[in-house]
């Protein structure tokens, strides 16, 4: 191979390991995920983070939960007793991580926000699709405790109950 | 949010909240006559009033019952800077916390309560007032300070317990605002 052939061949080379850089640093770039400063934005952030497949980034997710937050679901059983299942957002993550390229779609139908200095709650109830003409799997209320750190809001315990047949959402938490 | 399905619910439930299937299918309430009942949201309120009320060594008894085995409790505490940090104690922890002001009495009140409830769940966002002990020159007691609390709770067929409680106290530079006053 003569000289001309072998610059040919660094300079291929080159750009062919510029281009899987690129390619690594594409991969691994974070997502921009931006503060949330009015807890009454809270929410649209909340679905903007759940919603999409079930294996996607979870960076977003994770910036609005304290290390420490606790997700708590009801889950009516027999007799009227509830059981109560606590996850860390870990944890939380994992189910979704487990149902793969499964997606979910969910929307805020109605909200309520209140707003003291650095502690604020919201209340939501929500209604989950698997793509937004798909038909309604579930709906439910989630109630959040939020606090804001300096820089933005985060929530640091929420509970949450699906909808079950007999026990209607009330008309005052519809749209 | 997310499909529970129930099964898993119940699985996971059996293994991660023992202490609430226990009281809830195990214990009778009648077990501890001598506490006010919370079977509605009202009479939660009214007997966390009683449970925190009292001298700061008073027999905490009725207070545990206010609250599901892992619940938290989360005073906010802002520094000189403004920043807020959260305090998260254990029903223990806070019994232990107020047992330091040995005999002295301080007064709690929910002063204006909203509450969004349904099913299984509740947030109450309730003012609240702390006063002195009543005396000759003051029946209500002095007032000492003025706060939120924020309370999530959990009905268990018979009773509403609490599971997270946070609260921020009021700062000269940032009071209650006039909508949660009475």
């Amino acid at each position: 191979m003569g000289s001309a052939g072998r610059f040919l061949l660094t300079l291929a080379g080159c750009a062919a390991l510029f281009a899987f850089a690129a390619s690594v640093q594409a991969q691994t770039i974070a997502p921009v995920c931006s503060p949330v400063l009015d807890a009454h934005e809270f929410v649209d952030a909340w679905t903007a983070a759940v919603i999409g497949p079930a294996n996607r980034d979870r960076t977003c997710f994770r910036q609005l939960l304290t290390a420490d937050a606790r997700l708590t679901c009801a889950v009516p059983g027999k007799e009227g007793y509830p059981s109560l299942v606590v996850e860390l957002p870990e944890e939380f993550i994992a189910w979704y991580q487990h149902h793969g390229t499964e997606t979910f779609w969910e929307r805020t139908l109605h909200s309520t926000v209140d707003v003291y200095d650095n502690v604020a709650r919201v209340t939501r109830t929500y209604e989950v699709r698997s793509s937004p003409a798909g038909p309604i799997q579930s709906r439910g209320i989630e109630d959040f405790q939020l606090i804001f750190d300096g820089r933005g809001w985060r929530c640091f315990a929420m509970l949450w109950q699906d909808e079950v047949s007999g026990k209607p959402l009330p008309p005052k938490y519809e749209p | 949010m997310r499909r529970l399905p129930l099964f898993l619910a119940l699985a996971t439930a059996a293994l991660l909240t023992p202490g609430l299937r226990a009281q809830t299918a195990d214990t009778p309430i009648a077990a501890v006559p001598a506490c006010p009942l919370t079977a509605t949201l009202g009479q939660l309120i009214t007997a966390i009033d009683a449970a925190v009320s009292g001298p700061g060594n008073k027999d905490r008894t009725c207070f545990r019952e206010l609250f599901l085995p892992d619940a938290r409790l989360i005073p906010i505490r802002i520094a000189a800077d403004g920043t807020a940090t959260p305090r998260i104690l254990t029903v223990q922890g806070w019994i232990d916390a107020v047992a330091k002001r040995g005999s002295a009495v301080f007064i709690e009140k929910q002063v204006k309560v909203h509450n969004d409830s349904w099913a299984h769940i509740a947030h109450l966002w309730s003012t609240y007032e702390t006063r002195s002990a009543p005396d000759a020159a003051n029946a209500e007691g002095k007032l000492m300070d003025r706060g939120i609390n924020s309370i999530q709770a959990i009905f268990d067929g018979k009773r509403w317990q609490i599971i997270e409680i946070t609260w921020q106290a009021q700062t000269e530079s940032d009071p209650v605002p006039d909508q949660y006053l009475p």
